[in-house]
């Protein structure tokens, strides 16, 4: 497995959530990159290229579904997990097929981030290992 | 004259040459017209196909020379040379599917034959044929003679195939080519010529030989039929028809001259062929018509013989009427004719028949006429003085007188009186001598003895120079009888001691006798001209048109009224009006009588019984009076009359009457009697039931006294009264069953109904009063309230304020502690103001499953509006929360040594100082537990937001089969480990008893929405058994099944410390807890609630007390409803 530094996009229009997801990954030596819309985050893609990225579902606009879509199509190798306040929210069966969307979706208040995190390095690591 | 022959034959003759005509007819048009026109048709059609078979044989003929020419010149042009190159050409025109069977080449100068062409069958011969001379073939010569440029020859036996052949020569520079053909050959060709198979063909050469037969018979042989030739001359082309015979056969053929090379072409059907469709179509025709000419010939006859019979029948009738036979049957005519005939000859004969009968008639009539008239009818010449004719049969009867009419005048004045003979001879000459109509009434003595009276008259008449009286004596001896009854009769009316009057329409007085004169002091003559409104007070003129009427619809009419007599008196009389019809007429008779005496009488009569009407008080009763030592009953007639019986009916006695007595009262009723007799009752009066006349029974009355005694002191009169009750009876029985009616109305009442009255002691009290306080009405009867029915004492207040202000106090969901529940009750006080009573109902309903429903209800309605709520709110809860918990998360690990950050270090140090001493610092200041703080609220908060979620319904729920057991089982694993953990307290340490049902069904449910429900009550009941310290922790865990209502149940019911019941109310209540604060989040139980009720159409309860533990119950449907 690579040890490099990894970078995560974390996507909320909630400015406390997403910082607060910014600086546990932090701490945890990852980059982080923040967006609070979709459209955005999409722009950052353009520059950019994080191994992963935290979607929340309503946003203004774009919601994080449609982003995951897009999202896909641009960067086939970064992995993405949901993270919603909305608790009847059941991941689209498109996305849930998708080798690099965790089929584990993350309600809010988020209990222990760092299962996340190891959520996120599992789906990495699997990835890797098919590529070989 | 010759006897004519039948009608039949005659008919039947006509019918057959009507048709024999046309069929000799039409076979003499066929012979002269027809037959020729077909035989030059059939001579046509075959030189057509001579002609097509000339063609053809000439085409091909024509084909073979031309054939020849060619090669001819292409030897000539290309010689003869190489030999073997000739021989194969030459060899390949011939043989099969070529025309020729041979071809030599021969020079001029010897005719030898120097090469030769064969079919391939014959190439073997080559070698014989080389070198052949034929000069002796004449036709060659011929030929070359003429130097012509093809010929035929005549038929020859070939040398080939020692076949007849025709041969064609070329000649050719230095010598010539010849062919030769088969005439097998040349007849294959014309066989397969198009034509009817029946047509024969023929080719023939010019010297009579025949060189093609289609029939392939007979080519090479002389043509030996002599065919005469058509008249005209025989040129090329020209043709003849004709018959002839071949081979014994006879045929119709057609002759044909080809071109060349001088052939004919003769084509032939057998005559027999030619003919034979019109032969058949002759024979056909020849039968049809025999047919139709037999069948002509037998309607004919048959019509003929109908038609004769028809002849025969009229003329047979004709006869009988002329014998006299008038009724006939005649014969049924299908033609207008004969009908006409028939209906005529019917006609002459009814009215010969009517006029025969008419004059019979006539006759008898007259007959019957004379010997009926009651009289005897004679005819009486006047001179001399001879009865001419006298109906004789009457004389007998009347005068018993049988003489001749000769001597009858004497005989019959022999009969008379004596006295009487003078006045009659005298009387007899003075009519024959004036001519005038005769009279005679007199005596006239039977020889036989016995007088009668006769009347004799007759009338003149001139006869010629007779004259000739016509005359009947008749029997006057009963009128002469009847004259003297009816002077007697006027004498017994004129003589009656009964007035009696003829009246007229208008009330005068026609004829009265003298009975009336004396009645009424008026005179007859008086009386002739006065009415009866003139004697009669009653009477008007104005009614007696009515009265009339009346009387005449009757006939009879009996009244009573007054009359006045001359000198003023008036008088009752009894009038009996009659209306009686006499000869047709109709007349008024009156017979009057007075009745003066006889009304004084009556008045009488009945003032005595209107006294006694009076006596006897009241309709319905009847007076008895018993001797009773002589046993001597009297009964007045209303007592019989009242039963309806005649007076006097029954006998009257004692017995009579027990007899009539119904047998249930009988025993009775003679017990009343004997005490009140003995002395020991003091009064008598007794209700019983007697029998009326029809049957019926009914109740009387009966009250009496002893009226006298006897020298003992025993009673000797017992009198007294019986009246009729029945009616009174009626309506008691009548109110008795209403009140049971209505009493049964009122126990059928599931509410309790109490009646009091303003006093408040019971006065109605009804089976569910009886059920609830197990005091019956008797006993509660007149009671006070209070004491009764306790629990209604405290209702006095109210149910006097109901009575006093007279309206309905109601008092809904009253509570009542029971040992086990709470029941209510609705409690109605309805004010009662009818007649005068007052007094109140008090109605008592239990409400408690109402109330409970109730409950239920505004639960469930709760928990709906908190999942509403929750599902709106939980994403705008949860992004908040997301901040500070993880933000919290981040903080303790930041500040913390537990987890290795690098930036902590570095942060550190920046800061003059060492994570150590921070986390020191952290410790000193309790910081970790202010985190730990904001950890688990928050995460409390996240736990009520997701049990609010919990309410909202969801249809699509998840259902499987589950058995309940294993979930429970299940739930108390999951329940030991759980709190072993969090509250360290031990749940194996609580003694769990299972008692399952063995056919407990499998459930369709959401099996972790149940356990979540179970582990919700193990919890709870843990948890309150720890806090409250009961010894010996236990849970009882039942399941059964309700086969009746199709549920499973479970029932957990523990030993813990219960709860009070304004607890138990509330339990399922959402944020309803009796948890220390801070503890649980008051949803537990509702959701359970929720679950076992919304989601799975189930129910649950709970029942407790403090101190006495709780009882869970969950019941939940085996079969799945509709709406999931």
């Amino acid at each position: 497995m690579d040890n490099a530094i990894k970078t995560v996009l974390i996507l909320d229009d909630e400015k406390f959530v997403r910082q607060s997801f910014a600086d546990f990954f932090e701490d945890r030596l990852w980059h982080t990159l923040q967006a609070e819309s979709a459209e955005q985050a999409l722009d950052i893609l353009e520059t950019a290229s994080p191994h992963a990225a935290i979607v929340d579902v309503r946003l203004p606009g774009m919601n994080g579904d449609a982003f995951i879509r897009r999202a896909f199509n641009k960067k086939p190798k970064m992995i993405f997990t949901v993270c919603t306040g909305s608790t009847d929210y059941i991941l689209p069966e498109d996305l849930s097929i998708l080798p690099t969307v965790c089929s584990d979706v993350f309600f809010k208040p988020v209990s222990n981030m760092a299962e996340m995190e190891s959520c996120l390095l599992r789906m990495m690591s699997a990835l890797e290992t098919t590529e070989d | 004259m010759k006897s004519p022959i039948s009608l039949k034959a005659y008919l039947s003759l006509h019918f057959c040459t009507v048709a024999v005509l046309p069929i000799i007819t039409i076979a003499v048009l066929v012979w002269f017209f027809v037959m020729p026109a077909i035989q030059t048709r059939i001579g046509i059609r075959h030189q057509a196909m001579a002609r097509s078979v000339a063609g053809q044989i000439s085409a091909h003929l024509k084909g073979g020379e031309r054939q020849l020419i060619a090669l001819a010149e292409y030897l000539q042009s290309e010689g003869r040379n190489p030999e073997k190159a000739l021989i194969g050409l030459l060899d390949a025109q011939c043989g099969k599917g070529e025309l020729f069977e041979a071809l030599f080449i021969a020079d001029n100068e010897d005719m030898i034959i120097q090469t030769v062409g064969l079919a391939k069958e014959r190439r073997w011969r080559r070698a014989d044929l080389m070198g052949l001379d034929l000069s002796g073939r004449k036709f060659i010569q011929t030929t070359r003679a003429l130097l012509k440029e093809a010929a035929w020859s005549e038929t020859f036996l070939s040398t080939v195939g020692s076949h007849m052949a025709v041969a064609l020569i070329v000649p050719m520079a230095g010598g010539f080519i010849t062919g030769e053909i088969t005439l097998e050959n040349l007849s294959e060709v014309i066989s397969h010529l198009p034509g009817k198979s029946e047509l024969r063909t023929l080719v023939i050469d010019g010297q009579g030989m025949i060189v093609a037969d289609s029939e392939k018979l007979r080519f090479g042989q002389v043509f030996n039929v002599t065919f005469h030739p058509a008249e005209g001359i025989v040129s090329s082309g020209s043709f003849s028809s004709n018959s002839f015979e071949l081979d014994g056969q006879r045929m119709l053929g057609t002759l044909l001259e080809m071109d060349d090379p001088g052939w004919k072409v003769l084509v032939a059907q057998p005559s027999k062929n030619v003919f034979k469709p019109i032969r058949d179509t002759f024979l056909l025709i020849a039968i049809g018509f025999a047919i139709a000419l037999t069948l002509a010939i037998s309607i004919s006859w048959f019509q003929a013989s109908n038609l004769s019979n028809l002849f025969q029948a009229y003329a047979e009738r004709a006869q009988s009427i002329a014998k006299g036979q008038y009724t006939l049957d005649w014969p049924q005519a299908r033609a207008r004719e004969f009908d006409q005939l028939g209906q005529g000859l019917q006609r002459m004969a009814q009215q010969i028949s009517q006029r025969e009968k008419a004059l019979v008639e006539n006759e008898e009539r007259l007959q019957d006429l004379v010997s009926n008239v009651p009289g005897v009818v004679y005819q009486f010449t006047a001179d001399p003085n001879v009865f001419t004719s006298v109906v004789r049969d009457k004389s007998i009867e009347l005068l018993g007188l049988d003489s001749e009419p000769e001597k009858f005048f004497d005989d019959f004045v022999a009969c008379l009186p004596e006295e009487d003979q003078p006045r009659f001879i005298t009387s007899v000459k003075e009519a024959v001598e004036s001519v005038t109509p005769w009279h005679y009434e007199g005596r006239f003595i039977r020889p036989s003895g016995g007088e009668i009276w006769l009347d004799c008259y007759s009338i003149p008449k001139r006869a010629g120079d007779k004259i000739v009286f016509y005359g009947i004596l008749t029997d006057i001896t009963q009128r002469r009888e009847l004259e003297s009854s009816l002077r007697f009769s006027q004498f017994i009316f004129e003589k009656a001691t009964i007035a009696i009057f003829i009246l007229g329409e208008n009330g005068e007085f026609l004829n009265v006798n003298e009975e009336v004169c004396r009645y009424l002091g008026y005179s007859r003559e008086e009386l002739s001209h006065m009415t009866v409104f003139d004697v009669d007070t009653v009477f008007t003129a104005e009614g007696w048109g009515a009265f009339m009427a009346d009387l005449r619809s009757h006939g009879v009419k009996t009244i009573e009224t007054w009359n006045r007599h001359k000198n003023g008196k008036v008088f009752p009389v009894q009038v009996i009006d009659n209306i009686m019809t006499f000869e047709d007429q109709e007349y008024h008779v009156a017979f009057l009588q007075d009745i003066s005496e006889r009304k004084r009488m009556e008045e009488a009569l009945k003032e005595s019984e209107q006294r006694l009407e009076l006596a006897l008080s009241g309709a319905n009763e009847g007076i008895w009076d018993w001797r009773i030592k002589e046993d001597i009953l009297y009964l007045d007639p209303r007592y019989y009359t009242m039963a309806g019986y005649l007076p006097n009916e029954f006998p009257c006695a004692y017995d009579e009457v027990l007899k009539r007595i119904h047998k249930d009262d009988l025993e009775r009723t003679q017990s009343i009697n004997d005490r009140y007799l003995a002395g020991e009752l003091e009064t008598f009066e007794m209700e019983f039931r007697f029998l009326r006349k029809d049957g019926s029974y009914m109740w009387i009355q009966a009250k009496g006294k002893i009226a006298a005694w006897d020298d003992h002191g025993n009673p000797a009169r017992f009198s007294g009264t019986s009246t009729d009750i029945t009616e009174r009876k009626a309506t008691e029985e009548e109110l008795r069953q209403l009140r049971s009616y209505l009493s049964n109305i009122i126990d059928s009442m599931p509410s309790i109904l109490v009646a009091v009255d303003r006093n408040g002691k019971v006065t109605q009290w009804n089976n569910q009063a009886e059920q609830a306080t197990g005091m019956r009405f008797e006993e509660a009867l007149g009671q006070s309230l209070g004491k009764v029915f306790p629990r209604l004492a405290d209702e006095m207040e109210r149910i006097m304020t109901s009575i006093q202000e007279r309206r309905v106090i109601s008092a809904p969901k009253v509570s009542r502690k029971m040992v086990w529940d709470t029941r209510f009750e609705d409690i109605t006080i309805f004010p009662l103001v009818t007649n005068g009573v007052e007094g109140a109902v008090i109605r008592v309903d239990d409400v408690t499953d109402q109330v409970r429903m109730e409950e239920l209800m505004i639960q469930s309605e709760k928990m709906l509006s908190v999942g509403g709520l929750a599902a709106g709110m939980a994403h705008e809860i949860n992004n908040p929360l997301a901040g500070i918990m993880q933000t919290a998360e981040v903080m303790a690990s930041r500040l913390g040594t537990n987890l290795y950050v690098a930036a902590n270090e570095k942060a550190a140090e920046a800061a003059g100082t060492t994570m150590a001493a921070i986390e020191q610092f952290m410790k000193a200041r309790d910081i970790q537990r202010m985190i730990d703080t904001i950890t688990t609220s928050g995460q409390r908060v996240a736990d009520i937001v997701d049990n609010m979620l919990s309410f909202a319904r969801k249809s699509d729920a998840m259902a499987s089969s589950q058995l309940l057991t294993e979930l429970i089982d299940k739930t108390i694993e999951l329940a030991a480990t759980d709190y072993d953990l969090k509250k360290h307290y031990d749940f194996k340490l609580i003694d769990i008893q299972k008692k399952y049902a063995g056919d407990l069904p499998p459930v369709p449910c959401e099996g972790a929405k149940i356990q979540q429900v179970l582990l919700n009550i193990f919890r709870n009941g843990a948890q309150a058994m720890q806090l409250a310290r009961t010894d010996n922790p236990r849970f009882v865990i039942r399941t059964w099944f309700e086969q009746d209502r199709g549920m499973a149940v479970i029932e957990i019911e523990d030993n813990g410390p219960g709860m009070e019941e304004a607890v138990r109310k509330r339990v399922f209540e959402p944020f309803f807890t009796n948890k220390p604060p801070g503890e649980g989040t008051g949803l537990g139980m509702s959701v359970s609630y929720f679950i076992i009720t919304e989601n799975h159409s189930g129910e649950m309860r709970v029942a407790s007390r403090p101190g006495q533990g709780a009882i869970f119950t969950i019941r939940l449907p085996v079969k799945r409803s509709a709406n999931g």
